[in-house]
């Protein structure tokens, strides 16, 4: 069912990680990601949404090794990542690199901001002193930086510079794809709209990938071309971000949507609403991880995991065919999606919530 | 450590510490006293009879037959014999647990209660001239050494001002120690009605307690302040106060019960420095508790005495220590399983 | 993670104590280097004077038994003392510090079997694992340093690990990690130095300790070779004299011993000191602006009309200012803030970071963190100025007529006592109730703030509770003393966006049914307009606009709001 067109820059299969927790002398396994499929094209921004416990970060960590998947593969530009020592995950690492969620803690408090940001080319690129020295202050540039703050310290800098030297390192070695892990979840929001222009001019330019972990719609909307939605562990639904916006499907997706707040005055909103408590990642239902909750739950939900399957879509709403990647809008809910098809008027369904 | 582990696995694992302690213990003293035959006879006696004394005391087996002697021994509790005081180690220890108890007792307690105040005070009254003069004294105590401490005690209060009386141990000399009842001198004194007895016994402990038990104040106390500072700094101090609940209330039983939890670790250290026998300090005032048994045992390479020290001073460590964890779970309900 | 950090960028001030016992420490280190400089005798012979003579100006510290000068010896044995205590230090921190490192980054087999072995160790009373080690090696300076820097190994192993293992996943040594440092650079260049501070500070203490333990072997007569001038030794030599009352042939090398490891004490403890706000000069800084304060705040009344609180107001603050002691003064965080609270209305504060909205909010009930000072203003409450006889009145509005929501509410919450508990004492502090009454109300209260099974939650702990359900938790513990004003600090930040919303409902229900006034600090706008009907916008400590909920979103009339506005809304509204 995930028809690749062409060579997606980063390709992710069945990606599975488990924790075994020991609490009390009982161990168990805590299913953090349970088989998530994910491709990405060149230049494109994928966003991984979810709440907490859904496993966004896992994803992100094990795609960085940061911990090792328990199985699932990883293909970066072609190449399969997996069971490398540190030695071949170091070159992998030169097309793939990441900014963290903290900005007060990603950066080594002591270390410059020159060092930091040349660290990662006098790791991977054979540069002379004065080479990376130059690289330096065009990458400080380029984040839209003064060179002169290559000499300060990271706690002289504001939350927001900060970030932009997260990005300027993870920019150094001019990777293929970089992973985001919530850059702008600790931020003022009015640094917030900067650092997303200045990502997407950057990828404009240098035409790089971005996997976005985020929580923040706004951000997905703003940002991203495809967006996969996760709730404890599973994509429950993925799809281009218009269409995912325009007509969530799964009740998961219409629940987050409709919760989000919106500033604007008098945005009448009709929520929905999702009951009773996340269950533990540990004693996960057999069935679907939401029929506890659901308002659309059907006696089959409890039986077992519903697939994804393709939502039907007015012909005129179905993506442009770029050779590319996945672009179906695909869900994990089949009471919702034979809704849809049994009352196609549902379709155009207006937005639950406008963002 | 990791306090969530079940009881059977910690006792296990408390099993393993003291046999670790007593091997390398017995591995120490083989080669502190390689040959103690000289502690037997003297330095002319031939090589039969000193054969004789190696294979009356097992030592003419090899190493490893010998430690597996000792183990199995060990597993029977028989401790063996002391080289120089020739009674069984295990009287030996038990004859001077009373003495080392007692004193222990006394300096834990009152070190204790007064390491609470000092610290609890320091803290509340955090900045001020007062604190200030609490935390030089902490500091003193906790820089002191401990003979020199007791030998400056003895210079004021016994030799100056005549208020104690000389280190001669647990009661004058020529005194007879009341009947055994609990093994605590002034305690059995005061049990049978001998007054003047308890006023003596009480007198020979003043200062050897106050040595040993500024050694259990200072720690004490400096933990008590830093952890209450935190404690009153925290959050969920803030909420009680925006409850407009008393401050005493938020003192001596919000704040109070968190600053418990460290401080109980702290505890557990103190005691059992001190209830293994302070050495210098029964040293210095003659004090014939477990301590200074083990000093001498060192100082004539009697290895069984100091086997049997050793071992008490484990067991004794391990059990203070499941003590704290059982402590521990009883105030923190985070830990609780 | 409080939004309220006034020392945040400052870096952290070194404690007088620490540069007194550096200083100290400084003397000693060259006294007893150079100490044939200062001794008048020579240390080592006896018989420079008469036996037992008291100190006097020819012999400073007096002379012991054979007649041996204890100021000279006294020094010399500062060379021995100082030097030994130095280099044991010196290994056991390079050697705890490498295994400690290892054990902590690499965990596995070798952790474990380190971790046991450390036990062991630490199972012996220090002390006599010393002189059981020292009696099994021989006596002699090199043996003493190897034994005491062995007894200090596990400590460092410990401190080491724990450090290393709490800052393992910090985010810098991730990404040191992910551009694709070896694990060993990570270790190495990344995390190491980060933990050098917490490790200087306990090698000081380390020091300390073990200049006594020195001592002591020496004083057992198991230290180096007797006879020797060492302080541990020296002492043991007057022990007997003391009796007869020569004093000073123990007492001098006794006080050299107390200053040198009481100045390392002094240095370890100053270091590990986490607050240098507690310090003897911040405390003077902190007195002196607050005098200057109250000086310029009685001029400022004087001069100011009186102003007639608008009927309709619950609450009025008025000009209010202040700031955090600095070295020239207080240094102004919040500027001439002047907003209104309308009875019955629910209002929002909205700011970014460093706005001053919390510390604006939390001033109202007297809550401002430590080293705020008040440099102007009025808070009228119903009428009444509480700044006017501060901290009292506080003591009758706080809990009982205000009360206050936190951000993050497990952490607000007490962790060793039930939930339970906590309702209660907080109901009997504000209500004449009894016990049993309070309980009653508590699970009405948790009733009203939607936790199912309330008797059950009642015997449960703050830990035992997810982020949400702990949020309505505090939302009870606000509400059981019936106040009148409900102040919200960032009820929902780090809350998922389904729970945030379920709050935020229940919080505007409970408004709306109590008939409660309430105050909301947040920076988020889309929350602003679902649930407020007046809002004062902030930033670095100035009101910019005030105004009600439709004219702010809809037509704002600072420049700031408007960006604020816009940058709420990433995507335009479809």
């Amino acid at each position: 069912m995930t028809a690749i067109v062409s060579h997606p820059v980063l390709h992710v299969l069945g990606l599975r990680k488990e924790f075994t927790i020991r609490a009390r002398g009982h161990a168990g396994i805590l299913t953090a990601v349970d088989g998530v499929d994910l491709s990405i094209a060149p230049g494109e921004t994928v966003a991984l949404v979810g709440e907490s416990g859904s496993g966004k970060s896992t994803v992100a960590r094990c795609l960085t090794r940061l911990i090792e998947p328990t199985a699932g593969s990883v293909q970066l530009d072609g190449r399969t990542l997996g069971g490398l020592g540190w030695k071949d995950m170091s070159r992998a690492y030169k097309d793939l690199q990441m900014v963290f969620q903290d900005p007060n803690s990603s950066l080594n408090p002591r270390m410059r901001i020159r060092d930091i940001i040349e660290e990662p080319m006098r790791l991977h690129l054979q540069l002379s002193a004065a080479a990376r020295r130059e690289r330096a202050e065009e990458l400080i540039r380029e984040v839209g930086l003064d060179p002169m703050h290559l000499d300060r310290y990271p706690r002289e800098l504001s939350g927001g510079q900060r970030q932009r030297i997260g990005i300027a390192r993870a920019l150094a070695i001019d990777p293929k794809v970089i992973i985001l892990d919530e850059p702008t979840s600790s931020l003022d929001v009015s640094v917030r709209g900067q650092i997303l222009e200045l990502l997407q001019r950057i990828q404009r330019e240098r035409n790089v990938a971005y996997l976005f972990i985020t929580h923040d719609l706004q951000v997905v909307r703003k940002i991203a071309d495809r967006v996969l939605v996760m709730y404890l562990g599973l994509v429950v639904e993925e799809g281009t971000t218009e269409a995912v916006f325009s007509a969530p499907t799964h009740p998961y997706t219409r629940a987050l949507l409709s919760a989000a707040p919106v500033a604007e005055y008098g945005a009448v909103k009709e929520r929905f609403v999702l009951s009773g408590e996340i269950p533990s990642p540990v004693d996960l239902p057999r069935g679907c991880r939401l029929a506890g909750r659901c308002p659309l739950v059907q006696p089959q939900c409890r039986e077992r995991q519903p697939p994804l399957l393709l939502v039907p879509q007015p012909v005129a709403a179905q993506p442009p065919a770029t050779p590319g990647v996945l672009q179906q809008h695909v869900a994990a809910c089949p009471p919702a999606i034979a809704a849809i098809e049994d009352n196609p008027a549902l379709t155009a369904i207006p937005p639950t919530n406008r963002l | 450590m990791d306090r969530a582990r079940p009881i059977a696995v910690r006792v296990a694992g408390s099993l393993a510490v003291i046999l670790g302690v007593v091997t390398l213990t017995f591995v120490l003293a083989r080669i502190v006293s390689p040959d103690p035959t000289n502690l037997y006879v003297s330095p002319q006696a031939d090589l039969e009879t000193r054969a004789a004394i190696r294979a009356n005391l097992g030592l003419d087996k090899s190493i490893p037959a010998q430690y597996g002697q000792f183990l199995a021994d060990l597993v029977r509790g028989r401790l063996g014999t002391s080289f120089s005081t020739g009674q069984p180690v295990t009287s030996d220890l038990t004859s001077r647990l009373p003495a080392t108890f007692e004193l222990a007792t006394y300096a834990v307690i009152g070190g204790t209660l007064l390491g609470f105040a000092v610290g609890i005070l320091s803290a509340v009254l955090r900045g001020s001239v007062l604190d200030k003069i609490l935390r030089f004294l902490t500091v003193g105590g906790l820089a002191m050494p401990q003979f020199w401490i007791g030998l400056m005690l003895l210079w004021i209060f016994f030799v100056k001002m005549g208020l104690a009386p000389g280190p001669v141990g647990r009661l004058p000399i020529g005194v007879n120690p009341p009947p055994r009842i609990t093994s605590f001198v002034v305690v059995d004194s005061l049990l049978t009605g001998r007054f003047g007895l308890a006023r003596h016994a009480a007198a020979q402990l003043a200062l050897p307690v106050v040595t040993l038990g500024i050694a259990v104040f200072a720690p004490i106390a400096r933990t008590v302040r830093s952890a209450m500072i935190e404690a009153l700094r925290a959050d969920y101090i803030r909420t009680a106060i925006a409850m407009n609940i008393p401050k005493r209330t938020i003192w001596f039983r919000y704040a109070f019960k968190n600053v418990l939890l460290p401080v109980l670790t702290m505890l557990a250290g103190v005691i059992g420095f001190a209830f293994s026998g302070a050495v210098l300090v029964e040293g210095i005032f003659a004090w014939p508790g477990v301590g200074q048994y083990a000093l001498d045992a060192i100082q004539q390479s009697d290895f069984p005495a100091i086997q049997g020290f050793v071992l008490y001073a484990a067991i004794l460590y391990v059990v203070i220590y499941l003590i704290l964890d059982l402590a521990y779970s009883s105030i923190d309900p985070r830990v609780r399983a | 993670m409080s939004t309220l950090q006034p020392a945040r960028r400052r870096r952290r001030s070194t404690p007088l104590s620490v540069w007194l016992g550096a200083g100290i420490v400084a003397v000693m280190a060259v006294v007893s280097a150079t100490t044939r400089l200062w001794a008048p005798y020579d240390p080592d012979t006896a018989g420079v004077g008469p036996p037992y003579a008291a100190p006097s100006r020819d012999y400073l510290f007096g002379t012991d038994r054979v007649g041996s000068d204890v100021f000279s010896r006294t020094l010399s044995a500062a060379t021995t003392d100082f030097g030994i205590t130095l280099s044991a230090v010196v290994i056991a921190f390079v050697i705890g510090t490498a295994l400690g490192a290892l054990a902590g980054f690499y965990g596995g087999i070798l952790d474990t079997i380190l971790m046991r072995l450390m036990e062991i160790v630490q199972a012996f009373p220090a002390l006599l694992l010393a002189m059981l080690m020292v009696a099994a090696v021989g006596s002699g300076i090199v043996n003493v340093i190897v034994v005491v820097s062995i007894l200090g190994i596990p400590n460092y192993v410990r401190l080491v690990r724990a450090e290393i293992l709490s800052k393992k996943n910090w985010q810098f040594a991730e990404a040191a990690k992910v551009i694709g440092n070896r694990p060993s650079r990570v270790l190495f260049r990344h995390l190491l130095p980060n933990s050098m501070r917490p490790l200087i500070a306990f090698s000081s203490i380390n020091a300390s300790w073990v200049a006594i333990i020195v001592a002591s072997l020496g004083f057992i007569g198991l230290g180096i070779e007797p006879g020797s001038a060492e302080w541990g030794s020296m002492i043991s030599r007057g022990q007997d004299s003391i009796l007869s009352g020569e004093w000073w042939i123990s007492g001098f090398p006794g006080i050299a011993l107390l200053l040198l490891s009481a100045s390392f004490y002094l240095i370890g403890d100053g270091l590990s000191e986490d607050s240098p706000g507690s310090s003897v000069l911040s405390a003077r800084l902190l007195r002196r602006a607050r005098r200057g304060a109250a000086t310029a705040m009685a001029t400022a009344a004087a001069a100011r009309p009186e102003s007639t609180p608008a009927p309709d107001r619950i609450l009025e603050v008025i000009g209010f200012s202040g700031g955090f002691a600095g070295p020239e003064g207080v240094r102004p965080v919040l500027h001439d803030v002047s907003f209104g609270l309308r009875r019955g209305v629910m209002t929002a504060i909205v700011g970014e970071t460093g706005s001053g909205k919390t510390l604006s909010a939390l001033s109202i009930v007297g809550l401002a963190p430590e080293g705020f000072i008040r440099t102007g203003g009025q808070l009228v409450f119903d009428g009444v100025d509480l700044l006017a006889d501060e901290p009292a009145s506080y003591g009758r509005v706080r809990g009982t007529r205000i009360s206050l929501v936190f951000q993050d509410a497990r952490g607000s919450l007490n962790p060793v006592f039930t939930v339970g508990n906590q309702l209660i004492d907080a109901c009997r502090a504000n209500r004449k109730v009894s016990r049993n009454e309070a309980r009653a109300i508590a699970i009405a209260m948790l009733e009203r703030v939607q936790i199912p099974e309330p008797e059950r939650r009642m015997r449960q702990y703050p830990h035992e509770f997810s982020g949400g359900m702990a949020q309505r938790v505090m939302l009870a513990l606000a509400l059981i003393s019936e106040p009148e004003l409900l102040v919200l600090d960032e009820p929902t930040t780090g809350l998922d966006v389904t729970i945030q919303a379920d709050v935020m409902k229940l919080i505007v229900d409970l408004v709306r049914t109590e008939g409660l006034t309430a105050c909301l600090i947040t920076h988020d706008l889309g929350v602003v307009a679902e649930t407020c009907q007046d809002v004062v916008v902030m930033r670095d400590g100035r009101v910019r606009e005030t105004g009600s909920c439709q004219q702010i979103f809809t037509n704002p009339q600072d420049p700031y709001t408007a960006a604020l506005l816009a940058a709420s809304r990433l995507v335009e509204a479809a």
